[in-house]
């Protein structure tokens, strides 16, 4: 593998996504993610509670309506 | 308490997006959230939950941010999927609390079931579950007090 890198001519080994001849390397393990980075993501326009409840209750009017018919 | 004998508690797609959308009050569940990456609390999340939080980034056109949600999730939480003793019983409570009065859908119905057979606290905002006698049903708030 180090015959391979030396002779790939490669600069950045440290790089995400490498070629070494025919061969594509990539790091496909993301990095951790920190929590303080998901504060606020997300636009709030609806209060949480609302876009989970919302969410179920759309199923939750189909799911019945299945169960009905049968 | 069943969550203490366990040890885990299972947090409801809620708790997340009360972080997520930074609202009034997101503290309790960002503390609870902090426990659980630096391991103090371990911690369950249904794979239903997976699924609501993806649509509601889609619906939001916040696509970009999948990958990073579902790389926290994956990093700090065992991601408990849905079997089929899972169904089964899910198909059971949902049939007892589904009522005039309450809503209780599948996703409900299959959490509850997770956090039952996890033997765990579900840890959630949402009023759906009250009076559920099967499972211990915390806010982030009762239960970072307790």
């Amino acid at each position: 593998m180090k015959k391979m890198l030396k002779s790939s001519g490669l600069k950045q080994p440290w790089a995400n996504q490498v070629t070494v001849g025919s061969i594509e390397i990539k790091v496909i393990c993301r990095p951790r993610v920190k929590l303080q980075e998901l504060e606020g993501a997300l636009k709030p326009d609806k209060k949480s509670v609302s876009v989970v409840r919302e969410l179920r209750e759309e199923d939750y009017g189909r799911e019945e309506k299945r169960l009905d018919s049968d | 308490m069943e969550e203490k004998k366990s040890g885990l508690i299972l947090i409801d797609t809620g708790v997340f997006l009360k972080y997520f959308l930074a609202e009034d009050g997101k503290e309790a569940a960002g503390r609870l959230l902090e426990k659980v990456v630096s391991r103090e609390i371990k911690a369950i999340v249904s794979v239903s939950s997976l699924s609501e939080l993806v649509t509601v980034c889609i619906r939001r056109k916040n696509e970009n941010l999948i990958p990073t949600i579902l790389s926290f999730i994956r990093q700090n939480f065992y991601v408990a999927d849905t079997n089929s003793e899972t169904a089964v019983l899910a198909g059971y409570f949902k049939a007892q609390y589904s009522t005039t009065k309450r809503n209780l859908s599948y996703v409900d119905s299959v959490i509850l079931a997770t956090a039952f057979l996890y033997g765990c606290a579900l840890v959630t905002y949402d009023p759906e579950f009250k009076g559920v006698k099967e499972v211990k049903i915390k806010t982030p708030e009762e239960y970072m007090k307790q």
